[in-house]
């Protein structure tokens, strides 16, 4: 499943899917992870940017922010049924982000039903700084 | 690892510094060998690790490589000075089965299988962003986290004998609202009464084979009969809780010096301000999961009278059992000649209580809990009954399920230029699915053989095989 034109793949965990991703920057791997959940959620349904959320967050360390970040994306989804579709993050340190999404409202008539993923696990949680940049992985609960 | 006999493994303490228990694993030489891929026993070791655990980190024979626990593990800790571990109960807390008998025959059901199918997979939401019919308000939330089914059936939907053949009644005591995050009612307001997606489905089967005749009869099962099973959990409301209380316990652990092998193992003493805050949470999401199922099955009953033109009395679809497989439950238990009160984490495992238990519903207590197994949607689903040994070996714990033996992508890679709903038709079974992936994903192959994990459980004597059901049609979210 790894998909070459984009920055980030899905790889295999036996009940539920590991996403991992790299980026040039630390914002990029962040967009590139959340990328990777839209894609469980809504497979290749065509998105439009027609709402913008506002965020700022906070952690302790680049994992748990990556964590956060994450979680902050599937809370819009399970509440709101919102998915980001572009971004615009003005700061991303490693223990705070700050910026703009917009993006649009999933509809399960229109658009394609993937999976419902529970929640964005710590298992094998990684981030990490390596000399081509950043990459990330994550493990969600399907 | 250690065989101690033809069902039973041992992991030694000696294996891993910081073990403070064995591990324990039921299966046989064929399961074993699915176990050994991934890091399932790995996972066994290190919930090995945690503080006040008592006898072994057991795991049953449809073990799997879960996130921080491994699925289908049992790990009790000492109720005065253990630890609770939100992980060890997982995200979706209290995910379970339900059983729904009818006195239809497989003979009068299969000319209406299509149209019933069809009915039930437009009148049941499932799947990706779906609403439920039934809307919590900010007055009605608390009520629905404090009383469980009791709440729905209080709604009209259902009855009071609905509740005497649900685990612990469909209802925790010591749930607290108080503990219950802003975030957790936001994501459960409009979720009753929702299926998900996922491995969860409804399910109408046919009994095919009876293993024991006088509990069949109790339970009001023969061969021929149709039922239904319903698979289902706490919806986004426990998946947030679950959240919520790993982040709590993660920084509490610092706080009373815990370290454990994994960050999702994250744990905090039962006796803290942090234990009692998940327990009266995780206790809200418990309720919140048995209220859904009620819900659920009421829609299922709706479902049946409109195809049949019949009240669901008439068509005698009585509640048979609803088991619990992801909680924590505190229960007294033998250790080491002494009762004792114990915190039983049960991570993809399902109660097993014997005849005679308190806590066996009154009609059944001759023959003890009704333990409810699904298998997957080619094969077979299972009733078996708690037993004694259960009681005195695994804290009256026993297997879940089939257990996954293949990754979702391996299961979507394996049926590709397949089709899994034709091949399941050509055997005369029906399914509906809404997730593009999820039928793929779930195909039988995915999954051990249910007969053989339950063929280990029995043969071990953790429960009794009472019936066997064959699935006739299903819908998946």
């Amino acid at each position: 499943m790894a998909h070459a034109e984009k920055g980030y793949a899905f790889f295999d965990h036996t009940a539920d899917i590991g996403i991992k991703a790299q980026g040039a920057t630390l914002t990029e791997l962040f967009i590139q992870m959340v990328q990777g959940l839209i894609e469980l959620i809504a497979e290749d349904s065509v998105l439009k940017p027609q709402q913008a959320r506002s965020l700022q967050l906070s952690a302790d360390e680049a994992e748990s922010l990556l964590l956060t970040w994450m979680q902050e994306v599937l809370f819009w989804f399970s509440t709101e049924r919102f998915l980001p579709v572009t971004f615009e993050l003005d700061e991303v340190t490693q223990t705070s982000l700050r910026g703009t999404v917009r993006g649009d409202i999933f509809d399960p008539a229109r658009h394609v039903q993937g999976r419902e993923v529970k929640a964005i696990t710590r298992h094998l949680l990684q981030v990490r700084q390596e000399r081509d940049g950043w990459h990330g992985q994550v493990v969600v609960d399907i | 690892m250690e065989k101690i006999d033809d069902y039973r493994w041992r992991i030694p303490q000696s294996y891993e510094r910081g073990m403070r228990v064995d591990g324990l694993i039921f299966a046989d030489e064929k399961l074993l060998a699915d176990v050994q891929e991934g890091q399932a026993l790995q996972q066994v070791a290190n919930v090995a690790h945690l503080p006040g655990i008592l006898k072994a980190s057991m795991a049953m024979p449809d073990i799997h490589w879960g996130y921080g626990f491994p699925i289908g593990g049992v790990a009790a800790t000492d109720a005065e000075n253990g630890v609770v571990s939100p992980g060890g109960v997982g995200f979706d807390i209290n995910c379970g089965v339900r059983l729904v008998s009818t006195d239809l025959t497989v003979e009068e059901v299969q000319p209406k299988l299509r149209t019933l199918i069809a009915a039930l997979f437009s009148d049941i939401p499932c799947g990706v962003g779906m609403s439920g019919a039934i809307r919590l308000s900010r007055k009605d939330a608390p009520r629905a986290m404090t009383q469980g089914s009791r709440w729905v059936i209080g709604q009209g939907h259902g009855v009071a004998a609905d509740l005497e053949h649900t685990e612990s009644q469909g209802c925790l005591e010591g749930a607290d609202p108080a503990a219950v995050s802003e975030r957790a009612l936001e994501r459960g307001h409009d979720q009753l009464g929702t299926l998900g997606s996922g491995n969860h489905f409804v399910e109408v089967q046919a009994v095919d084979q009876v293993f024991a005749e006088d509990g069949a009869e109790v339970l009001g099962l023969q061969a021929g009969q149709v039922t239904v099973m319903i698979h289902s959990g706490s919806r986004g409301f426990g998946y947030q809780v679950c959240d919520d209380y790993l982040d709590v316990t993660e920084r509490a652990m610092a706080k009373y010096g815990i370290t454990v092998p994994d960050r999702q193992l994250a744990c905090a003493p039962i006796d803290s301000e942090e234990g009692r805050g998940y327990l009266g949470a995780m206790r809200c999401a418990a309720n919140y999961a048995w209220a859904n199922r009620q819900c659920l099955m009421h829609l299922v009953r709706r479902t049946f009278e409109r195809v049949f033109g019949r009240s669901w009395e008439t068509m005698g679809m009585h509640l048979v059992y609803d088991v619990a497989h992801n909680i924590a439950k505190f229960e007294r238990h033998r250790v080491s000649g002494e009762e004792r009160m114990v915190c039983v984490h049960r991570k993809g495992a399902t109660r097993s209580f014997p005849p005679g238990h308190p806590e066996v519903p009154a009609d059944y207590q001759s023959i003890g809990q009704p333990v409810i197994i699904p298998g997957d949607m080619g094969r077979n689903s299972y009733v078996l009954v708690g037993t004694q040994a259960a009681m005195d070996e695994t804290f009256g714990s026993c297997c879940h399920g089939a257990g996954r033996v293949m990754s979702r992508a391996e299961a979507v890679r394996n049926a590709a230029g397949r089709s899994i709903e034709h091949e399941l038709e050509q055997q005369g079974i029906i399914v509906m699915g809404r997730g593009r992936k999820g039928v793929a994903e779930e195909q039988p192959s995915a999954y051990k053989d249910v007969n053989d994990v339950v063929r280990v459980v029995h043969n071990a004597g953790l429960a009794k095989r009472v019936v066997r059901m064959r699935p006739l049609g299903v819908i998946k979210g």
